[in-house]
């Protein structure tokens, strides 16, 4: 799945080559070792190791693992001082990298999370964030498949202490 | 359709940590988000760490010690506060406060009914990064304190602090070398000793606002020739001249230049220098010149690109803001304006009767006097 630009990226002797990234559900990415040292935990691995030839990463999904790595080599390319990708280009395409389904985006968040790549935690975080933003407690609760377990008098106490907010 | 997000499954440090990318959002939301669930309201109640109750009149009014200490109790990492203009609040909201020793960013501006005494609390918050005490009291002692406590100050604003600073200012520099924009227009006594100690000590510095103070053009020019990131420098009703002038064209990141009523009795600005200016500095987005001396848009628009290939680009390219003194305005040199300075949107010059009759003005967002 390497394209040949992101493997010519990888400048750190140490990373140079590709390495097999196998998901919980057996999918296999062979992946250049710049591109899977975005996520951290790959990267301490690979410091540790450096002739292993595959990964098991057993708590991220095929779907998700192939989503990080393009995430990754994009930002590998689009993060390089001469790469000629402005901010807005990088932000627009951030934009529509988080635009999935609901399911996917929690195990994005939670893949991000195990993979430890901060930017792309912050921004699928911040992505559900956004999806917070300017709503009811309904409204939230009804988005996000929440049930409400306040009791009536817990309700009342924080609505009492927000009332001079809407006087 | 899709599923909904299972939100309330997800480990809890994740969901602190949408919390906290959500908490940069409004008072009213905090709330909203407490009352969606149990686990919603205990994180939102320990994890939210950014209050901003100068962003509506509603919040900033009233806001009472009660209210806010309620609000901040069981917060364990507060890091932004602002209460600009929340009146009601006294020394009890300051001295608990004091108990948030995360906070990086305070903002009290307009506070004045703080006395030196309430304020010495602020020396507790030792992580502050950004203090804002625009027309508060500050003593001298008492900023001398802060300063010695808060080492990690890259922001302070002391704007139209009535109390004469010069000592503290003095020693500011040392004590906080992270400073990155100080703000002291208005102070009384501020002196070149301010200026020659943050080219000495904060070389970091982007912005500096000394607007009335009695500094000289040895002064700026030490600053300048150290401190290479300046991107703001404000000088307004000092008396500086043309050596200033020059040596800003030592700067190559100036986004905003104010020397506006600086009228040196023996060296005024003059165009050559300025154009020197604008040349080293294409990133120049605001220029405040009023009433300081013999400048004119005429001028400017003869020197701009004199002795310039036609290629050359335009050192006006990126100016938004453009602030001339008051002379008769030649409708040429607008036509010039609008063309060498694509962007501009607000050009203060010539009364506002003759601006009305210039053609081609009508194309700038605004003309004032």
């Amino acid at each position: 799945m390497a394209t040949p630009a992101a493997a010519a990226a990888a400048p750190a002797p140490q990373l140079e080559g590709d390495i097999k990234l196998v998901s919980e559900d057996a999918h296999e990415f062979v992946t250049p070792k710049n591109v899977a040292a975005q996520c951290k935990m790959i990267k301490t691995m690979l410091e540790v190791s450096e002739e292993q030839e595959f990964i098991n990463l057993p708590n991220v999904k095929g779907k998700e693992l192939e989503k990080v790595i393009e995430y990754c080599r994009y930002h590998v390319q689009a993060d390089k001082p001469d790469s000629g990708v402005s901010d807005n280009d990088k932000k627009t395409w951030d934009e529509n990298f988080v635009k999935v389904d609901k399911e996917t985006l929690f195990n994005l968040i939670m893949a991000a999370n195990y993979l430890d790549v901060k930017s792309l935690l912050d921004l699928t975080c911040a992505t559900v964030a956004n999806m917070l933003k300017n709503k009811t407690p309904e409204e939230i609760r009804r988005e996000f498949n929440i049930k409400n377990d306040l009791t009536p008098e817990e309700e009342e106490e924080i609505k009492r202490e927000s009332a001079w907010l809407y006087q | 359709m899709t599923e909904a997000l299972p939100i309330d499954a997800l480990p809890t440090d994740l969901l602190f940590h949408i919390m906290s990318l959500y908490a940069n959002f409004q008072l009213k939301e905090f709330f909203n988000l407490r009352l969606v669930c149990r686990r919603f309201r205990d994180v939102a109640v320990t994890e939210w760490h950014t209050f901003d109750f100068s962003s509506t009149l509603q919040c900033s009014h009233f806001l009472t010690d009660d209210r806010f200490l309620r609000l901040i109790s069981r917060c364990k990492n507060l890091q932004f506060v602002n209460l600009a203009n929340c009146y009601q609040l006294t020394v009890k909201s300051l001295r608990a406060l004091a108990g948030s020793p995360h906070i990086q960013y305070l903002g009290l501006n307009y506070m004045s009914q703080f006395t030196d005494r309430d304020l010495l609390w602020l020396h507790k918050l030792t992580e502050l990064k950004s203090l804002h005490l625009y027309g508060c009291n500050v003593s001298a002692p008492l900023l001398m304190t802060i300063a010695k406590h808060c080492r990690q100050l890259q922001f302070l604003d002391l704007t139209s602090n009535r109390f004469p600073l010069t000592a503290a200012l003095e020693a500011l520099p040392p004590l906080c070398p992270d400073l990155r924009d100080l703000r002291v227009a208005g102070v009384q006594e501020v002196r070149d000793t301010l200026l020659l100690g943050l080219a000495e000590h904060c070389k970091r510095l982007t912005h500096i606002d000394i607007g009335h103070a009695k500094v000289t053009d040895h002064g700026v020019q030490t600053l300048v020739g150290a401190c290479h990131d300046l991107e703001s420098l404000s000088c307004p009703f000092c008396p500086l001249g043309d050596d200033t002038l020059a040596a800003l064209a030592q700067c190559h990141n100036l986004k905003t230049l104010s020397l506006g009523h600086c009228l040196h009795p023996t060296r005024p600005f003059t165009m050559p220098t300025l154009v020197r200016v604008l040349r080293a500095n294409p990133t120049l987005e605001t220029l405040n010149l009023a009433d300081a001396g013999g400048l004119s848009l005429e001028d400017l628009m003869l020197h701009w690109n004199r002795d310039q290939p036609p290629t050359a680009p335009s050192p006006l390219a990126k100016l938004r803001t453009l602030i001339l003194p008051a002379k008769p305005v030649d409708p040429t040199a607008v036509e010039r304006l609008i063309w060498a300075a694509p962007e501009i949107q607000l050009c203060i010059l010539g009364d506002e009767d003759q601006s009305k009759r210039l053609p081609g003005l009508s194309r700038l967002c605004n003309i004032l006097l």
